[in-house]
Formats: C-alpha cells, sequence, structure tokens
C-alpha cells in the first residue's frame, strides 16, 4: 500500500474540501479543517457521539456497539474510529449547539441575584484595584537641566507615589519621549501599584474612563463581565462554551489531549479566540475604547489556568497531582495572545491545589465565608464537586469526582442548561405524569442537571423508584415503558418535545445521577469528618456552579446529596467564580484576600481515603444506607401517601 | 487494686430466628455479645451446623468424601435422615443444584416437592439454597415457600437486583429469608432496608456475606463480617442485626487444596485430612467473625467444629 498517497476529503453540508494523508484519523480531519464535531471522551471510541455518515468512498473504520448494522449499511461511522484510505465525501451531522448557556439577559439576573444576596459583602468592597491610572507632570528638560527622560518620568513618579525606582518595559520607553512631549509634558499614567510597574503612558490627562474585565474559565463555559473601575458597575457580560469541549468534556480528557503533539498550543489557541470574541462582542456592545481597558483578572480550575497559560497540566493527572503553578505570573494581556486590549494587564486568582483551584479561591472570596465566625460549608457543583469548610479561622477543602449527570452528560436524555433544558420537575402521586418546566419557557428538548435532580427526587418521592433507583414495576405507572427488564420513565411525549423524540429517564440515568449525588455526600460527610464536625454543626451552606440557581434544595436532600440540615441554611449563588474575579478585579484589598484565602486552605486528598469510599457506596441509595442521616426525609416518605410503594406482587 | 479485665458494653443483641416448625424450631442468633465473648454478656443460642443434602447425585467428589454419603445420593430424603441420625446435623441445608437450566432446569413444582419431602421426614429445620440465574432461583423459592407453608425453612437466596418475588413469598407463607451481599456491609444494610419496608420483619432475615473459604479472600469476609457485628452490637445499628449464615461448603470443596491428589503434591500431606482441615479452619474463621449458621459437609470437620463450639461455649 502506498502510505504517501494523499486523499480529497470533503464535508458536507460546509462543502469544505480538503487534502489528507493515508490513513489520517477522520475525526482529527473534521477539526483540522474548522469544523465542529462533538466527542466527549476526546477521541477514543467509547463515547459514540462523533458520528457521520460517509456518503461516498469507502474508509478503514473499527466496529463499534455505537453504530447498528442497519446504519453501518447507511455508511454511518464513528469519525474517531475511522482512518482516511480513499477519497471521500462526509456527512457531519448537526451538532447540539455550542452556543452560550446563558444568554445576556441571565447573566444580569444572576449578577443581581449576587447583589441581593451578598449585598452586604458587596457595598463593603472598596474599589480601588491594583491598577490605577493617574495624571502626572513631568519636569521639563532644558540645557540647565539635561537629564534623561527617563530619570526626570521617574523622578515625577516617585514624587507621586514615593516609589522608589519604578519598572518600565522597554516597549513603554520606547514610546516615552513621544508621549512625554505630546501635551506638554503632561501624561496619564497606567500603574501597577503593587509592583511598582508602569504599564502603559499616554500624552495628556487622563481621560476619566477606565475599565477592566473579569473572566472565568469553565471546563464548560467561559463569562466575562465588562466592569466600569471607577463605580464597581457591570457595563456589560457574555459568555459562551468552552471551545475546547470538543477536544474532551472533561478535564482528564483534556489533559490527555494537552499532551499530545500540538495539543497544548492548540487547546490554548482556542480558549484565547473565545475569550477575543467574547471581548470583541463586549466592544462591540459598549461603545467603550478598549484602550481604556486596563486590567482583566480571571478565575478557573487549576487545569483551565494551565491551558490558558499555555502551560502543561500533564503531572496534574499523575500521582502525586501536582500543579506547575497553582498562581502564573501576572502579565499583559498581549503575551498572552489577547487581542483588543493591548493596555491590560492579567492577573490570575491563586489555586490551591491540582483539582482545588482559583475558580473556588473567588468562590470562597464571593462568599464572604473567610471573613466570618459562622461555619460555612462551601459545594460548588460541577464534573468535578468541590467543598470548603471553614470560618476566618481555619478552612479545609477536597475534590470528588462527580462525573458528568450534573452538566447532562451521562444521561440519554440530558442536556446543558440552556434554552429548551428542563429544570423543574413535578410528578403526580396518582397518575405518575410528569409535569415539567423547560428553560425558556418553550418546548423541552432534554433534561439538565438540575431538572435531573428534581426528577428523581420526585420519582423517589412519589413511589416510582425504590431506594436502589430502580423502577416499581407493578405500580400501575402507564408512562414507564418496559421492553423485557429495560423501563424507561416518559417525561414528555414526542409529540410535545421541540425535536419531537420522548424525554425519557433510564435507570442507567438514574445509576449515574446516584453516583454523582453519592460521591458529593460522601465527601461532605469525610471532609467534615476529617475536622470533627457534623452535618449539624453547619452554619451556612453556600452552593454554586452552573445549576446552583435552579437547583431545588428540597429535593437535592431527599436523594441525599445534601445533608439533611434546615434548609434555611443553604444559600445558592449561582456561579462564584465570575463573582469573585468580579470582586478581585475592583479592589485590590480583595485581590490579596484570594491570596489569603488560597494559602488559609488545607487540601484533603479523597481519592485515597477508605472512609470517602466506604460512604461512597453507601451513598448508591435513596437517601443513604444510614437512614438516621435523613431523618426529615423518612418521615416525609412516611407521612406521604404511598399506597403503592413497595406493596407491589404480593 | 485489682486489675479488671475492660468489657465491652454492648447497645444492640442480634435478632432471634427461629427456624423450623412446631416439631423442629429451633432459636437462632439473639447474640448480646461479640462472638464467643460469653464473658461480656449472653450467648443464648449456639452457633448451629446445617449439613448439606443434594437433590441429586453430586459430580466430581473425591472418593474419600463419596464414601460417607454414597449409599443415599440417590434419595435426598435418605441423604438428610443420615445426616441427622449419623452424624448429628442441627440442620439440612438443601442445595437445589437441578433447577439451575445448565443442569437440569427442574421445575419449581419438582423442586419444592423434594423440600416438602426432606422437611417431612426429619425433625430438623431446613434451609434452601437455589443454584443458576435469579430469575429462575426467584419462580423455585417462590414456590418453596407457598408448598411449605408455615414452616420457617431459611429460603435462599435473593439479593440487591432480584427481593421483592421471593421476599413476598416468605412474608406471605411464614418462612424466613437469606439476604445476600458480596462481602459489603453497605449492601448488606441496603437490601435489609428494602426487605423490612416491603414488611417483612427483622426476624426473617438471616445475612450470607458470600464467604469463601481459607485462602480464597477470607480475610476480607472476615472483616466485612466482624464489622457487621460490630454495628450492631456495638452501635446498635438495626440494618445489621440479622443473624449469619456462611454457605461454606460449596466453596471449600471446589478448591484446589481440598481436591488435588497426593501424588501430585506430596508435600501437601494426606489428602482428606487435609481436607477435612480446610473445612473446619475455614468453619473456624467464619464462626470467630461471626456467622451463626455455617454449611458444611464432612462429617469429620463437623465433629471438630461441634467441639470448637461447646467448648468455648460450654
Amino acid at each position: 500500500m502506498n502510505n504517501r498517497k494523499k486523499y480529497q476529503v470533503k464535508f458536507l453540508p460546509s462543502n469544505k474540501t480538503r487534502t489528507f494523508k493515508h490513513g489520517f484519523n477522520l475525526r482529527q480531519a473534521i477539526l483540522d479543517s474548522g469544523l465542529e464535531i462533538e466527542s466527549s471522551c476526546g477521541g477514543v471510541g467509547t463515547c459514540g457521539k462523533c458520528i457521520v455518515q460517509i456518503k461516498e468512498g469507502s474508509p478503514e473504520t473499527k466496529k463499534t456497539k455505537f453504530i447498528s448494522e442497519s446504519e453501518k449499511k447507511e455508511g454511518f461511522v464513528l469519525s474517531c474510529l475511522t482512518k482516511i484510505t480513499d477519497d471521500l465525501v462526509v456527512f457531519i451531522p448537526e451538532q447540539k449547539k455550542t452556543r452560550a448557556i446563558i444568554d445576556k439577559g441571565k447573566l444580569a439576573e444572576s449578577s443581581n441575584v449576587y447583589a441581593d444576596i451578598n449585598r452586604k459583602e458587596y457595598e463593603k468592597v472598596e474599589i480601588k484595584p491594583w491598577i490605577e491610572k493617574v495624571n502626572l507632570k513631568v519636569e521639563e528638560p532644558s540645557l540647565s537641566y539635561g537629564t534623561s527622560d527617563l530619570y526626570r518620568f521617574k523622578k515625577a513618579v516617585k514624587d507621586k507615589f514615593n516609589i522608589e525606582d519604578c519598572i518600565i518595559p522597554i516597549n513603554v520607553i520606547r514610546d516615552l519621549p513621544k508621549k512625554l512631549r505630546g501635551k506638554g509634558w503632561e501624561v496619564a499614567v497606567t500603574i501597577d501599584l503593587n509592583k511598582s510597574l508602569i504599564i502603559n503612558i499616554e500624552a495628556g490627562k487622563k481621560n476619566d474612563e477606565l475599565y477592566g474585565l473579569a473572566l472565568d474559565i469553565g471546563t464548560t463555559t467561559i463569562v466575562m463581565y465588562l466592569v466600569d473601575l471607577n463605580d464597581g458597575k457591570i457595563i456589560g457580560s457574555d459568555s459562551d462554551y468552552n471551545p475546547q469541549i470538543k477536544f474532551g468534556e472533561d478535564i482528564i480528557n483534556r489533559i490527555v489531549y494537552s499532551n499530545k503533539e500540538g495539543g497544548l498550543k492548540k487547546l490554548k489557541e482556542v480558549v484565547v479566540d473565545c475569550i477575543n470574541n467574547l471581548i470583541w462582542r463586549l466592544l462591540l456592545n459598549s461603545h467603550i475604547d478598549p484602550d481604556n481597558i486596563i486590567s482583566m483578572v480571571v478565575s478557573g480550575n487549576s487545569t483551565m489556568m494551565h491551558l490558558f497559560y499555555e502551560v502543561s497540566p500533564k503531572y496534574i493527572r499523575e500521582e502525586p497531582y501536582i500543579t506547575v503553578a497553582n498562581r502564573f505570573s501576572d502579565c499583559r494581556a498581549t503575551e498572552l495572545g489577547i487581542k483588543h486590549i493591548e493596555n491590560a494587564f492579567v492577573f490570575s486568582v491563586q489555586g490551591v491545589a491540582s483539582y482545588l483551584g482559583g475558580d473556588i479561591t473567588a468562590g470562597i472570596l464571593a462568599t464572604g465565608m473567610s471573613n466570618s465566625k459562622d461555619l460555612a460549608l462551601f459545594i460548588d457543583l460541577g464534573t468535578n464537586g468541590e467543598l470548603v469548610v471553614g470560618n476566618s479561622e481555619w478552612m479545609m477543602g477536597c475534590s470528588c469526582s462527580a462525573g458528568p449527570a450534573f452538566e447532562g452528560g451521562g444521561v440519554k436524555c440530558g442536556t446543558r442548561a440552556t434554552d429548551g433544558a428542563i429544570q423543574k420537575v413535578w410528578v403526580d402521586q396518582e397518575t405518575y405524569k410528569a409535569e415539567v418546566e423547560a428553560i425558556g419557557g418553550g418546548k423541552p428538548k432534554g433534561i439538565c442537571g438540575s431538572g435531573l435532580i428534581d426528577v428523581i427526587g420526585e420519582m423517589y418521592m412519589k413511589g416510582v423508584i425504590d431506594r436502589k433507583g430502580k423502577f416499581n414495576k407493578n405500580i400501575g405507572n402507564q408512562y414507564l415503558r418496559c421492553i423485557k427488564d429495560d423501563c424507561l420513565y416518559i417525561l414528555v411525549e414526542g409529540k410535545d418535545t421541540a425535536d419531537g423524540k420522548d424525554i425519557f429517564i433510564s435507570e442507567v440515568d438514574i445509576d449515574n445521577l446516584m453516583r454523582a449525588k453519592a460521591a458529593i455526600y460522601a465527601g461532605i460527610k469525610t471532609l467534615l469528618e476529617e475536622v470533627g464536625l457534623s452535618v449539624y454543626d453547619l452554619d451556612k451552606v453556600y452552593l454554586a456552579g452552573g445549576l446552583g440557581k435552579k437547583l431545588n434544595v428540597g429535593n437535592a436532600v431527599v436523594i441525599g446529596m445534601l445533608p439533611d440540615i434546615n434548609i434555611e441554611k443553604y444559600s445558592f449563588l449561582g456561579n462564584t467564580s465570575i463573582t469573585g474575579s468580579y470582586l478581585s478585579l475592583l479592589s485590590s484589598k480583595k485581590y490579596e484576600e484570594t491570596v489569603k484565602i488560597a494559602d488559609a486552605i488545607t487540601y484533603v486528598e479523597l481519592s485515597v481515603n477508605m472512609k470517602f469510599m466506604d460512604r461512597y457506596v453507601a451513598g448508591l441509595f435513596f437517601p443513604y444506607t444510614d437512614l438516621q442521616d435523613f431523618p426529615t426525609v423518612e418521615e416525609l416518605i412516611f407521612s406521604l401517601d404511598n399506597k403503592n410503594r413497595g406493596k407491589e406482587e404480593k | 487494686m485489682s486489675f479488671q479485665i475492660p468489657k465491652n458494653q454492648y447497645s444492640g443483641t442480634i435478632s432471634t430466628v427461629t427456624l423450623g416448625d412446631n416439631k423442629s424450631g429451633i432459636p437462632v442468633g439473639g447474640d448480646k455479645a461479640l462472638p464467643f465473648y460469653n464473658f461480656e454478656g449472653e450467648i443464648p443460642n449456639k452457633p448451629i451446623i446445617a449439613m448439606e443434602v443434594y437433590d441429586s447425585k453430586p459430580e466430581k467428589w473425591p472418593e474419600y468424601l463419596e464414601k460417607y454419603f454414597k449409599d443415599v445420593f440417590d434419595d435426598p430424603v435418605k441423604w438428610a435422615k443420615k445426616c441427622v441420625n449419623d452424624y448429628g446435623a442441627e440442620a439440612i441445608c438443601l442445595q437445589l443444584k437441578s433447577i439451575n437450566p445448565d443442569s437440569g432446569d427442574m421445575s419449581p413444582d419438582k423442586a419444592a416437592e423434594i423440600v416438602k419431602k426432606v422437611r417431612e421426614a426429619v425433625d430438623k429445620p431446613i434451609i434452601v439454597y437455589g443454584d443458576g440465574p435469579m430469575e429462575k432461583i426467584s419462580d423455585v423459592m417462590k414456590k418453596v415457600s407457598e408448598v411449605n407453608q408455615d414452616s420457617n425453612i431459611l429460603i435462599g437466596w435473593i439479593e440487591e437486583d432480584h427481593y421483592k418475588t421471593v421476599a413476598a413469598a416468605c412474608m406471605g407463607y411464614n418462612n424466613n429469608v437469606i439476604s445476600v451481599n458480596s462481602m459489603d456491609v453497605n449492601i448488606a444494610k441496603q437490601l435489609n432496608i428494602l426487605l423490612t419496608q416491603l414488611g417483612l420483619p427483622p426476624e426473617r432475615i438471616v445475612m450470607d456475606p458470600s464467604t469463601a473459604s481459607i485462602g480464597y479472600g477470607i480475610e476480607y469476609c472476615y472483616s466485612s463480617m466482624e464489622r457487621l457485628k460490630i454495628a450492631a452490637l456495638l452501635q446498635d445499628d438495626k440494618m445489621t442485626q440479622m443473624p449469619l449464615i456462611v454457605n461454606l461448603a460449596p466453596q471449600v470443596w471446589k478448591v484446589k487444596e481440598a481436591k488435588e491428589s497426593e501424588e501430585d503434591y506430596p508435600e501437601w500431606g494426606n489428602l482428606e485430612q487435609r481436607g477435612i482441615n480446610w473445612e473446619s479452619i475455614s468453619a473456624m474463621s467464619t464462626l470467630i467473625s461471626g456467622t451463626n449458621i455455617v454449611v458444611m459437609r464432612h462429617p469429620k470437620a463437623i465433629e471438630l467444629i461441634n467441639k470448637m463450639i461447646n467448648k468455648l461455649l460450654g
């Protein structure tokens, strides 16, 4: 076989045509052609999502359980298991849209939520960023006063700030003579007071406008705020899916991809591209002068931070799970490839450990728990559940892998929290009919994490499923469709859904959520026990994460995910990572606080903790194997009129 | 001051399950102290040994084992009588091997009939274990319970994914049930919760932690049984207070140490003695880790274990 042979591959419906060498991986070819293809496993053939149809040509492909015989005959293959060994015409089915989770309206809403819940914390913030812009008058030189421009400039800085020897990068010096002489020796200087670093010099007096960006890079979502640094107002906000998703949906798969040749660079490029787009969109809508954006604070989990700074996250994944850095050096935005904001300086929020990143530090800052004597528990729900317990005197944190169920992954009809995602469910006690509420109010197209928690809580309470998450089959539930032992509980009939297909829950879906909730609760119990506390000692519980705002705490307690304590102790804060970076952007004091928080948190490794494993197994049960942990839930279940509960097959 | 031996304070009690009907009934469990710790608390009922009886002639038994039962292989009733009369069995454990679709596919009616005949022939409690896929076991045991109504036989087994049919049949016809878990305290508790919520009284449940023989992971079994007993007695955890049964014989007699000939392994010593040792040491381990019923096969090993129990518990 001639391995040097090249083939033409045409992609439909985009009609893009490119040439690839013999044996090139088809999925990679699609990505390299700038097209999108879903693949949560990162292209190893285990998720079955990167399905394409070969219209012409016969490539070499491997057998897979995801493609049925009839589909095979129609030319369907998994692109990641297919090699280009022929000229091809490939049809790429429409991919689930990687569009913003939260549109602008909703983001504004979520910042209001923040303002409502944490108004006290918010109002206390004294707006005083690291980076300031000040007017400076530099002495004019003369024949009798013939010192250098730089000398006289530094002298002016010293007189103003009492900074002995400020640092001036060479690119600033290059512009210095022009800027000084431009408006009669008056300049506006952007200075990082913490490091005595001159960031920028402009001719003439400063205009009063001053802006900054707060950025949260999540594994799934990227959120950005444009902030007026004079009054702290959020002028605009925008968000987008993290485009790295196509290289793997979770952190581990991204790390794997970053280890491939060119992988790290690629991951960095796509995330920076996305950030540039967000900045561009915000600028378009706000009509501000980008030169007035002087700083950006970024938070994210450790892996996301590594990828953003193009530092290999390889060792995060290998025992003993070590980061390269928990905070990366402050630098100019341009050094990171960020466009549009040439004057801006970038800071990142310090993380704690490999699996407890700056997003959590920022989250703690947002809750204010590090300033309070109240004992609080912070829970960030996502693919990794991160937990921090403590108060102003001490803090301990851990991370437990919950799986993708909270984000709609691993669930047949799962979806992310976009428009059309079911976020609330009620199940009728008598008829077992489900009533749903979808985000946006339109026809539902899938079920997101909070909807999943809701539906499982409802199903358990109303007797549709038993404590093991298995369907009760003989209770006359007409919404249960069974083929032999495989049952589906229909939430919404096809005629009422967006794509005409039934939306249902299977026992496998329940299992996946069961595992996720078991990990969270086992983490909470284990972490508290490490410090000799019980859930009843907690004064407050803060919930964060993409589903935090919509989460029905009652049902989360019913399924045994959250401890059975006074429900009023719970607060929802939504995305706390962006709130934390927003606060850090406004105030250098707040930023310093994040460093203190990160230093104060002791990290507990759960992956080697036997008790965690034991509790995890105990958690594979509704609500929990030790029923006395959930007295209120037990009472509730008991008091419900469950004439059908468990009485079948007698 | 004289030395005081420290004593555990027990807050819980193992529940008492009655095995057998009016004429054969004996109580099992009721312990108020850890196994054989009768110096710390009352152990009202000694652990019992149940002897195996098969529903058909067993295959591949070594000659030295076969010789004790050869004459009764053809008839489970005769076999059971021999166990009781000649070897002093305290209970009969019927191993329903032939119900397995791969080795006879005996019908539920036939199996239930065998159980009934054996039960009527001996005045000792009956324990029944099925073999094969869970669906078949459930079908058979439902029938077994129905045909042997009100006789407190101990019916095995049910597991997490298949518990409703048999549990309901035991509840309806007044028999006891064996809840099997795979050496996992959490799973054991979960199954007990499911069973009791179904309405089965805790006094009708005996737990089987799927114990292995020595050399094949008994350490793990030991600690999971120990954890169950500690949770039951010291922490008064109701869902772990059911007595334990260990279906040991099939585990012991399938391992090579109990089967390989002296010619092949001269350094292992006399084959029969080796088998007896293997079974009795396995049985001792399960007893001191807390089992209330142990299912055994070799008469000599049984004799030894009886001695041990009587010596330790007077």
